[in-house]
């Protein structure tokens, strides 16, 4: 290390427009920015595709079968009929809805959950630590394997959502309760409660917008337990095998020999698409971590 | 001193490890009771028809209806259930009537593990050191470039890396074995543990190769989605533990870099032992799948063929003996962790 | 007192911090000498740069801090001029460093013994091992610990017996300056003078130079020989501790001698009127000026030198301005 002797710099404050802040921060989180950027294309390519597609032709037996991608299908088909650029369209996003349907009803629940347990606290709190405990330690999966073992073909595509939801709940009640618990201990709230306000009200209204990032970072990575946990089921022949999902298109490329007909591109559209989405996931949700508690500046 | 409050969390702990369990067999035992009809004595006649010895479909379904005990009040039903599983009687399989699922479970157990440790050993031991090697003072940035890399293989489930690992290296390649535990053809070497299960004998030399050569892609599609975790976590302790007081201390002491460096290491090492657990309950939610992909005959693999013959006893079976064991090494891990991290007393929390 | 030798000369020390809203001046051009044996305390509000400079002096800046310029003579090596390795080396040798360790400064996972001896092993003394493990024993006895805490972890120790152990440990190499970053504000007022009584008498053996920085103005007027007052980064004022309580020069040091309890206002809290500064925000001029009773229309405009009087006191306001 030298030691320039220039002369003092004066602190100084640029004045910076807030598309260029928006720019320097993506830079210093380049989770969130590719997450987002990967979320705009996707947007994108459902939007011109939907413009372009028969719903119909996502369906078995719809067009002719393993074709492989042509002017007529750029995707090609899979070896059951389907036009593999319809089932890219529209699967994406019944795999995204299913993750979204789960994710939603378990944050729901464990928001609920979590802000009665430090709410109420007294044996409402403790009995609610140990079932989060419980649940936090059971693998979800291996219960639903069970579930919709039992409950065979038979589950819609927001029953599936459903029975997810079940196991998703319990991450987010954790946070929610310590979050709302050390609320509490601010000043503020303190000082609410002293001036006789509803200290309850005041963590709400405060907690919500404190939360926010990061309730949305649980959120995203619910959504991605929630698209694994319904891909598994559909690898296993669980899910829903009518519907044009991605996880559907796995079961019967794994089950019907796809990769050694030399089938590629039955191989790829699933497997990429499904790729594509956990990245995104995985990407959005660990720079909304980052924008809940960012970690000490780093460099510049 | 060590010791203090070692009773309250141990009961504490074994309180949680009994009710995962509890909780596991109460699912078990409810859920067949929510869906329609009698799906035992459904799936046995699926099964078997009625054209099939009809013997054994009354013996199956006089056998459940006396395991499940149908008729009696739910409570008794439930005692009954709970006396059960606690004793070990996991009942018949229906598909492989008359083998015992403990048996079937015992057998293929294995087979899942022989995938999941070494994939979990591995991915830890290679991620925890390249997280170090980020943390390296002065390392050249460029090693950076790695991080996405890492980063895409942590984000993306190892059902989908065993697909495109089939597709490169078994099918394109060719130089690995598409599918199974065996070469269709090859007679391997077993050691039968009871009158229906047995395990391969791995002293046997071309057994043991075959076992290898078709381990080998899916214990590095379970491997390579867990490394970028290892590696980002263990890189995160690190510059975690650069930031404590103790390292500016340290570094006021006027150490070397080197030492410095083992200095961090040591710390940033042990808090990932926790991890161990939850790596290995994730390793074996993917082996499952990833077992079904190469069609290998693990604890994936039973419960796919027992999907598809709706062989009900030997699912919920395996989902509690899975369950029972996770819970279990968190348990262990738990236990042992404040033995192992001088930062840690039993007496916390 | 300048018959005595120089131990640290420091000359304009400027570290900078690049934050989000741009780049904050934490030490801003401070220049002061510290002579051999001396004990020199450093008071200022809270955030107003005196880690920073502890820190730097160590130069152990670490981004996004850097230190921009500046000058530490100790002897006539000039710390900022050495190379890694040779910095690397006098830390700890030639300047030491007592962190406010009683809580996290010991690394966890490792013995006491081995903490002190890693330090004199990486010195290169080349000592056995025998020899360090006795060194490493007898710097825990210089600071009134038993031997048996060689074997020790940290998370067995109290508070107390931290804090000497750190003591010990920044004192082992014998450093010629050394630097206490409020080394006693954990603990209670008992061990606090204990500990101090410890670091003053290892001190008065090697005769080695410190500076202490604290809060605690009492510790402050019972342990050291002169006072440096640190307003937004710069030095305000360094006197005599006897000067700067009882005729202090710099507005900002008398309105801080004021604020200290007397026991004839019971009951009364004095606090500086106005708020702490803010670097990000500072006025033009004198950085004090908003807060200062005797503010003048200079003050606003022009940065006030840094003097020297007669009776040798530093100065930086334009009250004393030539
Ligand atoms: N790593 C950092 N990054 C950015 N700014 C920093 C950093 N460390 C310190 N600062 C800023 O530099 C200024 C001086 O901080 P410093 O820690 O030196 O204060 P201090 O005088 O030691 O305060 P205290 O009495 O509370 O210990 C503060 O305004 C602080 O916000
Ligand atoms: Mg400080």
């Amino acid at each position: 290390m030298t030691v320039q002797t220039s002369t003092v710099q004066p602190s100084t404050r640029p004045k910076r427009t807030r598309l260029r802040r928006a720019l320097l921060y993506f830079k210093r989180n380049p989770s969130l920015g590719i997450g987002l950027f990967m979320l705009i294309a996707l947007i994108v390519f459902t939007i011109v595709g939907l413009f372009q597609v028969d719903p119909l032709k996502g369906y078995a037996g719809a067009v002719r079968g393993s074709q492989p991608p042509s002017a007529k299908y750029i995707f090609g088909t899979d070896g059951q009929g389907r036009d593999l650029y319809t089932v890219a369209v529209l699967g994406t996003w019944v795999t995204l809805e299913i993750g979204f349907i789960a994710a939603a009803v378990g944050m729901g629940l464990g928001v609920f959950l979590g802000f009665s347990s430090a709410y109420f606290g007294g044996w409402v709190d403790n009995i609610l630590r140990w079932v989060i405990d419980v649940f936090m330690t059971i693998p979800g999966f291996l219960i639903l394997i069970v579930l919709a073992a039992l409950l065979g073909g038979r589950v819609s595509t927001e029953g599936t959502g459903l029975i997810i939801a079940l196991f998703l709940w319990a991450g987010p009640a954790r946070v929610v309760r310590s979050q709302v618990l050390s609320l509490r201990e601010r000043q503020f709230v303190q000082m609410a409660k002293l001036n006789g306000l509803n200290d309850m009200r005041i963590i709400f209204e405060e907690l919500f917008p404190n939360l926010l990032p990061f309730l949305g970072a649980q959120l995203i990575s619910a959504v991605m337990g929630a698209v694994y946990s319904s891909a598994g089921l559909s690898i296993l022949g669980l899910g829903n095998l009518r519907e044009p999902q991605l996880g559907t298109m796995l079961y019967f490329m794994t089950t019907q020999g796809a990769v050694v007909r030399g089938m590629w591109w039955w191989v790829a559209v699933p497997v990429v698409l499904l790729c594509w989405l956990f990245v995104m996931l995985y990407l959005i949700s660990s720079g909304m971590d980052e924008l809940a508690n960012p970690r000490l500046r780093r460099r510049q | 001193m060590k010791l203090k409050g070692f009773w309250g969390f141990f009961g504490r702990r074994f309180l949680l490890f009994i009710l995962v369990v509890w909780s596991a067999v109460t699912i078990n035992f409810i859920v067949p009771r929510l869906a329609p009809g009698n799906p035992i004595r459904q799936a046995i006649i699926t099964r078997y028809g009625l054209t099939a010895d009809q013997s054994v479909v009354n013996s199956l379904v006089i056998y459940y209806e006396g395991y499940f005990g149908l008729n009696d009040p739910l409570y008794v039903q439930y005692f009954r259930f709970l006396k059960n599983t606690f004793s070990g009687d996991l009942g018949f399989s229906i598909t492989a009537y008359p083998r015992y699922v403990s048996d079937m479970i015992l057998e293929k157990i294995l087979w899942t593990l022989q995938l999941v440790l070494p994939a979990t050993l591995i991915a830890s031991v290679i991620g925890s050191l390249l997280g170090a090697i980020f943390a390296f003072p002065r390392i050249p940035k460029a090693i950076n470039l790695v991080v996405p890399l890492l980063i895409l293989f942590s984000a993306i489930p190892a059902f989908l890396a065993a697909i495109a690992l089939i597709y490169v290296f078994a099918y394109k390649l060719d130089l690995f074995p598409l599918v199974g535990a065996y070469d269709p053809t090859f007679v391997p070497h077993i050691i039968p543990i009871s009158q229906w299960a047995s395990l391969p004998n791995y002293l046997h030399g071309p057994t043991f190769q075959q076992i290898l050569k078709h381990s080998i892609l899916p214990i590095a599609a379970l491997a390579v989605v867990q490394l970028g975790g290892w590696a980002l976590g263990m890189r995160g302790m690190m510059v975690t533990i650069q930031g404590e007081d103790y390292m500016t201390f340290a570094e006021a002491k006027g150490l070397t870099d080197g030492r410095m460096f083992s200095y961090t290491v040591r710390n940033a090492l042990l808090p990932q032992i926790t991890g161990f657990g939850l790596a290995l309950s994730g390793a074996l939610m993917g082996g499952i799948l990833v077992e079904s992909i190469f069609g290998y005959p693990g604890i994936g693999g039973l419960i796919n063929g027992a999907i598809a013959a709706k062989d009900y006893p030997v699912i919920y079976a395996n989902s509690l003996i899975l369950i029972t064991m996770l819970a279990g090494v968190t348990f262990v891990l738990d236990l042992i962790y404040p033995l192992i991290d001088p930062r840690i007393s039993y007496s916390e929390k | 007192m300048s018959d005595r030798n120089i131990a640290l000369s420091v000359k304009n020390l400027v570290v900078q911090y690049y934050t989000d809203d741009g780049r904050i001046n934490a030490v801003n051009g401070v220049s002061f000498d510290l002579m051999e044996g001396e004990r020199l305390g450093l008071v200022g509000e809270s955030g107003c740069g005196k880690s920073t400079m502890a820190l730097a002096l160590m130069r152990m800046i670490k981004p996004p801090g850097k230190i921009l310029s500046g000058e530490a003579w100790i002897q006539n090596f000039n710390l900022y001029e050495l190379n890694y390795e040779d910095m690397r080396m006098a830390r700890a040798h030639m300047i030491g460093m007592i962190p406010q360790g009683a809580m996290n400064s010991l690394v966890p996972v490792l013995r006491i013994k081995d903490q002190i001896m890693d330090t004199i092993q990486d010195h290169k003394l080349g000592m056995s091992k025998e020899q360090m493990l006795e060194r490493a024993c007898e710097a825990l006895e210089s600071v009134g610990l038993s031997r048996r805490v060689a074997n020790m972890y940290p998370h067995e120790l109290s508070g107390g017996m931290k804090q000497r152990v750190c003591a010990a440990i920044g004192l082992a190499m014998k450093p010629k300056v050394i630097i206490a970053d409020e080394p006693t504000s954990a603990l209670d007022v008992i061990t606090q003078r204990q500990v101090m009584e410890t670091i003053g008498k290892l001190q008065d053996q090697t005769k080695a130079s410190i500076i202490m920085i604290t809060h605690d103005m009492g510790l402050m007027a019972q342990f050291v020989d002169r006072v440096a007052v640190m307003y937004a980064g710069k030095l305000a004022e360094v006197s005599t501790v006897k000067d700067a309580f009882t005729n202090p020069l710099h507005p900002y040091t008398k309105l801080l001698i004021s604020t200290l309890p007397v026991l004839s206002r019971k009951g009364v809290f004095v606090s500086i009127p106005g708020m702490a500064p803010s670097f990000l925000e500072l006025p033009a001029g004198c950085p004090f000026h908003p807060r200062c009773p005797s503010a003048m229309d200079i003050c606003t405009e022009k940065m006030p030198e840094q003097i020297t009087t007669s009776e040798g006191r530093l100065v930086s306001c334009h009250l004393y301005q030539a």
